[in-house]
This record gives C-alpha cells, sequence and structure tokens, in this order.
C-alpha cells in the first residue's frame, strides 16, 4: 500500500509541475520570423510548435509577391521531440515579400494551420 | 452534418460501448454474480464506431480529402505516425474483443475489454507530449476511463439484478457494488482533476473558451451525480426502497449519458 501512495504522489507530483500540453500544434516561433526583414535568403525554413507533430502528414509551402509556389524540399522533424519542422529551401530566394502557409498534424491527430510573411531585402 | 458532428456521435457510440463492455465484463468479478448483457451488441457497436471514427480521422488529417482513403495514405497513418500506431492497437483490440465474445469465452472478454478500453486512452487529447510526463497523463487517463467504465458498467446489472433476485441477494449485490463504487467515484474524481490540470495547465477550467464551458458543464454534471449516487447509498439502499433505489439508478445513468456527450464534444474541441 506504501508503494501505490508514493507511485500515487509521485504521478501526482508530474502532473502539479508539468507545463501544460495544449494538444494542438500552435505556431510558436518561426525562422525566418514572422514579418521579418531578412538580409541573406534563407536556406530552411524552420518552425517550432507547441506540441509534437507528424512531419510525414504536415505540409508547408512558399509563395513569392507574385504568388507563385517557390520549390521546396521534404519537411522533417529535427530532433526526438518534434517540436520543430525544418523545410529545405533549395533554390536562391530573390528579394521580395514571401508567403509561408503551413498545416500540421500533432501527434495526437489534430490538424493545425496559419501562413505569415516574410521579406528578403538584401 | 460537419465532420465534427459525426466525431461526436461516433466519439459518443465508441466511448458509451467501450466502457459499458469493460464494466459489465468486471461485474461477475467483483459481485459473483452473472449478468445477462448484450456483450456482443456492445463490442460489435464499439468496433464499428471506432472505424467511423477513424475515418473521420483518416479525412481531417489528409492534405487531399479526395485522397483521404486511398491506400498508401491508410498505410502512412497507421504506420508511420504515433497517433497511428495508437488507433492500429486500438481496433486490433477492439476486433479482438469482438471475436471472443462470438466465441462466448469469459475471460478473453473480460481482459479484452479491459485492453479495449486502456487502449482508448492513446488517441485522444492525453495522447500529446512525451516523456514520463506524458506516460503519468496516459496512466492518469486510462484509470479515469476504468473507473468512469466500473462505475457506469456496474449500474446496468445491478438495475437489472434489483428487479430479479431474493431480497438477501440484492442486498449482498448492492454492498458489493457500493464498496467498489466508493474507491471508482474516487479515482474517476481525483484523476479527472489531474487530467484537466495536465490538458489545461490549471486544477480549475476557466469559463472563457468553448473547452473550458465544456469542462465546467461535465463538472456541473458530476455533480448533480454525486448527490444521486450519495443518495441511493445512504437512503434508498439503507432503508431497503428497492423501487426508489431501481428509479435513482436510472437518474444516475441518464446523467452518465449526459457527461460521455460532453466528453465526446470535448474530444473535438481545442483546449485552449
Amino acid at each position: 500500500m506504501n508503494g501505490f501512495a508514493s507511485a500515487l504522489a509521485a504521478v501526482g507530483m508530474t502532473f502539479a509541475l508539468a507545463a501544460p500540453a495544449y494538444a494542438h500544434a500552435m505556431l510558436d516561433r518561426a525562422t525566418p520570423a514572422v514579418g521579418s526583414v531578412v538580409r541573406i535568403a534563407p536556406s530552411q525554413i524552420r518552425l517550432q510548435f507547441s506540441e509534437s507533430i507528424e512531419a510525414s502528414l504536415s505540409r508547408v509551402s512558399l509563395t513569392d509577391a507574385s504568388g507563385d509556389n517557390v520549390q521546396l524540399g521534404a519537411p522533417a522533424t529535427t530532433k526526438a521531440d518534434r517540436l520543430i519542422l525544418v523545410v529545405p529551401v533549395p533554390g536562391p530566394l530573390a528579394s521580395g515579400v514571401y508567403r509561408v502557409t503551413w498545416r500540421v498534424v500533432s501527434v495526437d491527430s489534430h490538424v493545425t494551420q496559419g501562413d505569415f510573411s516574410f521579406t528578403v531585402k538584401p | 452534418m460537419t465532420l465534427e458532428s459525426f466525431l461526436i456521435v461516433w466519439r459518443f457510440a465508441h466511448i458509451g460501448a467501450s466502457m459499458l463492455a469493460f464494466g459489465v465484463a468486471l461485474f461477475p468479478l467483483y459481485a459473483g454474480v452473472e449478468t445477462r448483457f448484450p456483450m456482443r451488441t456492445a463490442a460489435v457497436v464499439a468496433l464499428v464506431s471506432a472505424l467511423l471514427w477513424f475515418s473521420c480521422v483518416l479525412i481531417e488529417v489528409a492534405a487531399d480529402p479526395s485522397s483521404a482513403f486511398s491506400p498508401n495514405e491508410i498505410r502512412l497513418v497507421l504506420f508511420e505516425t504515433s497517433f497511428g500506431s495508437a488507433w492500429l492497437a486500438h481496433l486490433v483490440l477492439g476486433a479482438g474483443l469482438l471475436a471472443a465474445t462470438l466465441f462466448k469465452a469469459r475471460t478473453p472478454v473480460a481482459i479484452l475489454s479491459v485492453l479495449n478500453l486502456a487502449s482508448l486512452a492513446g488517441i485522444g487529447h492525453a495522447a500529446a507530449g512525451a516523456g514520463p510526463e506524458h506516460a503519468g497523463r496516459l496512466i492518469a487517463h486510462v484509470v479515469h476511463l476504468g473507473a468512469g467504465g466500473i462505475w457506469l458498467g456496474g449500474l446496468i446489472p445491478l438495475w437489472r439484478a434489483l428487479g430479479s433476485t431474493d431480497a438477501t441477494q440484492r442486498r449482498k449485490l448492492v454492498n458489493r457494488f457500493s464498496m467498489i463504487g466508493y474507491g471508482a467515484v474516487g479515482l474517476v474524481i481525483l484523476t479527472g482533476i489531474l487530467n484537466v490540470r495536465a490538458i489545461t495547465g490549471a486544477f480549475i477550467p476557466s469559463g472563457s473558451s468553448p473547452y473550458g464551458q465544456l469542462l465546467m458543464l461535465k463538472l456541473g454534471l458530476v455533480g448533480l451525480l454525486l448527490p444521486v449516487a450519495l443518495f441511493n447509498q445512504f437512503y434508498a439502499n439503507r432503508r431497503k426502497q428497492w423501487s426508489t433505489l431501481s428509479r435513482g439508478i436510472a437518474v444516475e445513468l441518464a446523467i452518465f449519458t449526459g457527461i460521455l456527450i460532453v466528453v465526446s464534444m470535448l474530444g473535438v474541441t481545442p483546449p485552449m
């Protein structure tokens, strides 16, 4: 019974101290940053989410100011926690405004989406 | 109807059938009385609603809805995502439960009803996260479902037994259920609080979001359920008011149905 009680207490402590999980992946941080002006054209787009995501079901697209799609590599997560999605940008980006549109599926199967812009201005 | 409303219906049918199958299968183990319950029907409802729920998930996660049921998409989801492996395990266990009921194999039915309910914890909001915290959350969710299942699943055979067995047997049965009931209610409340903390970050839900409002509604229904359960135990049971007890149990079952509807809606609401 003592073992059970201490196990229960341990579970309780885990919950009391743990940071909340929102179960839906929200965009925490992006590189290039949301709305930023960058001097050097990025070779990849890094999206950090509040929740672990499934890379195989996640889609990221990049369009230039005239709305044309820019070719991107396959999105992949970087670490075991699967919070960061990295999408390679193979070709050089000319100066101008770009829009990133993302749609990701969290590890508990919830879909979230959004978009943001950044500007390349050497 | 939107995809979301279908999801609520399948979730309700699935969670309800899985909890009932579990609670009813365990009833003879502590009550010592055989019970007649359409276990096969419960297993069919559980499996069919699980498949329909999974189809909704496939449509939801597919970037292109027209390819949601393509073999490639199904393979990708089932074998290359973590929620897919949880679904695969859950569907296999659900099919196993149905097979066991077809063969009327009592012990396998009991074991598979436990596993079917436990694996249900892997496919909801509690499935998010990683590490020891994630494991703790899953355990709390499994215990929450199990304790709720024992409570809900025990009420039906108890309700039936009230009308059919002799007075001594009846009293024994009600007492045994009460003993188990105290533990189940305590665990439901404890793990419920832990789950709210884990998902929303607060011990008491805030009413400022739809998720918080649904949680408050669920708490309100539990708040109604507890006095009814206490009345059944301390008034109807102690005074041997069997017909009052029978009506009290019917009220408990009705409130439980309301709770399950709210739970089904919570699963499709972002916990913000």
